[in-house]
């Protein structure tokens, strides 16, 4: 009863305006005046909370993400694509998943994804004759690939909740994300031969060279984490160092568009970015105390086990949960406050914990362009200037490629957890 | 939120101690290579550096207001009525910030005598980032407060 109390407090707080972490911190607060227990423990825990070395990856891909934007490198990686596979019946539509592909290395964001590469995209899209709602799906759509395939914010946040290795977990979103990249290529080609979209003239192979030598320093970034980590030289976190001190470098030998000015403020703006995360990080840290006092995983997962009697079953209840909150509430905030509570209910069923990680970031990653609060769709909306309600109809066939994905990764781990157990 | 000033003074000091931190992990690195003798204190200075840097740039956000919020159901009201409900959140806010101020200080007191692991200087300089923070975000609710832009937001978007 008092978890369902402090949950619905917390809800109704945010849902009236206050700041996700900022409701954890007040309805913790109300707890622990109302138990007289921990108040004065309360900054204890917050910086507790936020006092972990593999966290420290997060504000690190996002900086490391935002000199390789501001560097223009974007640029690069869309004409390259656009050399490749331009010439496609939907040609356009393919480029855009396959540039998010090469972004993804790079950026373990989603959401910078959409509004990085989103702008470019669907302006040449909508210039070469697309109509803006195939343009805003695909744009959105591919987005998703972003955080599956290294590196992966959402992967470090969820290696460092369920404690499960940060590289395993970066190898095991390879398959998937090149599965949703395929599958929704599969869709791209089937749309636009139904519409007649118009494809590229087909470019010599002296252009693609020139244009694959242009974005290959940037396409080298995820075999430096990679082969960083697993190697076993750097941690994920210092990895994340490395590639920020890479994308420097090879913007002063190659690219040549940052300015001091352009990298004080990509790290200004990452401080600013973290400390939004590190806020919600530390309204969790407050709020476990409350899930480990009134045993919230035990109730959780007697709930669970009245439903499934298996780990399938298990995983689909998940997925139906995290798909139908993911309509409602930020991706970020079902990754740290639900996910620490089912991690250890899924090892209970036998389930391998880069497995489960896999899947609830593939449906997260589902989540943020699901409608009505898809982040995704805010973003793309934003940037290509689509009108919302337009996009959030457009995105509903959109979601069966990366939910068909999504169901092969459940029915077969082997798509998850192979290239990690070749490594281990 | 144009007419801002682009920098503050917490958003400065928390993006040096970003580049810090990154300097002390690349120094981690290099560490383990035969170049130079690697430090033993890295892996704590640089989740030291992390945390501060954290804490502190909750100013720079308050003062941007943006922090992530889905506060789509507070949007469908009438505008003062928002405005009201946003001022006196702001209200609650700046009571338990004040609140855990008080308790970062105790906390700071309490571990004055911890030392840390490698580092030369007590547990309190670490707990010391909730307290000094609390200042400046309390010091932005206020400001927030008095100018009526309790509210007003971007919303910081991450994955």
């Amino acid at each position: 009863m008092t978890l369902l109390i402090v949950g619905g407090l917390w809800l109704f707080l945010v849902l009236g305006g206050v700041p996700i972490g900022i409701a954890m911190i007040f309805v913790s607060m109300g707890y622990f005046y109302y138990m007289d227990r921990g108040v004065m423990f309360a900054t204890q825990r917050m910086v507790d909370g936020l006092n972990s070395f593999p966290l420290l990856a997060v504000p690190l891909f996002i900086f490391a993400a935002a000199i390789l934007n501001s560097a223009g490198i974007t640029n690069h990686l869309f004409a390259f694509a656009r050399s490749l596979v331009g010439h496609v019946r939907g040609g356009l539509g393919h480029v855009n998943v396959l540039a998010s592909l090469f972004f993804s290395g790079m950026s373990g964001s989603a959401l910078a994804d959409a509004g990085g590469l989103g702008k470019m995209e669907i302006a040449a899209m909508r210039e070469a004759g697309y109509d803006d709602e195939f343009s805003g799906a695909i744009t959105a759509a591919s987005s998703l690939i972003g955080p599956l395939v290294p590196p992966s914010i959402t992967m470090v946040l969820y290696g460092v909740i369920a404690n499960v290795s940060i590289g395993q977990l970066f190898l095991g979103g390879v398959v998937p994300g090149v599965l949703c990249a395929v599958a929704l290529m599969i869709m791209v080609y089937i749309v636009a031969g139904r519409r007649n979209y118009p494809r590229d003239p087909r470019r010599s192979w002296g252009e693609v060279n020139t244009l694959f030598w242009k974005s290959l320093p940037a396409l080298l970034t995820p075999m430096v984490i990679i082969g960083g980590i697993f190697s076993g030289y750097f941690s994920p976190t210092e990895a994340a160092a490395v590639t920020v001190i890479y994308a420097i470098l090879i913007d002063l030998v190659f690219y040549r568009e940052l300015t001091f000015r352009r990298l004080w403020d990509a790290a200004y703006e990452t401080t600013v970015t973290s400390a939004s995360i590190a806020t919600i990080v530390a309204g969790v840290s407050l709020f476990s105390f409350i899930f480990a006092r009134e045993q919230a995983p035990q109730q959780i997962a007697q709930m669970f086990l009245a439903i499934a009697d298996g780990p399938l079953m298990f995983l689909i209840a998940v997925n139906l949960m995290i798909f139908i909150l993911g309509c409602f509430i930020e991706a970020l905030v079902i990754l740290l406050v639900i996910v620490p509570i089912l991690v250890p209910v899924a090892m209970g069923f036998g389930i391998d914990p880069v497995h489960f990680g896999i899947i609830v970031v593939l449906n997260l990653m589902i989540s943020i362009m699901t409608p009505p609060m898809g982040m995704a769709l805010f973003v793309v909306s934003q940037v290509g200037n689509i009108p919302y309600q337009k996009l959030a109809r457009a995105i509903i066939p959109w979601l069966i490629p990366p939910i068909i994905v999504l169901i092969l990764v459940c029915t077969f781990p082997i798509l998850a957890t192979g290239l990690p157990s070749l490594m281990r | 939120m144009q007419d801002q000033p682009k920098y503050s003074v917490e958003g400065v000091i928390a993006t040096i101690l970003f580049l810090t931190l990154i300097v002390i992990v690349m120094l981690q690195i290099l560490g383990r290579t035969p170049l130079i003798q690697g430090p033993v204190w890295t892996e704590e200075a640089a989740r030291w550096s992390w945390v501060w840097m954290a804490f502190i740039a909750i100013g720079e956000v308050e003062r941007q207001n943006k922090h992530l919020r889905m506060a789509f159901l507070a949007e469908m009201l009438p505008g003062r009525l928002r405005k009201i409900l946003f001022t006196g959140i702001d209200l609650v806010y700046l009571g338990i910030m004040g609140h855990l101020c008080w308790i970062g200080y105790t906390q700071v007191e309490r571990t004055w005598s911890h030392s840390s692991v490698t580092l030369p200087v007590p547990n309190a300089a670490l707990y010391a980032s909730a307290f000094v923070a609390s200042f400046f975000i309390l010091y932005r609710i206020i400001r927030r407060i008095a100018a009526g832009r309790s509210g007003e937001t971007d919303g910081t978007q991450v994955l």
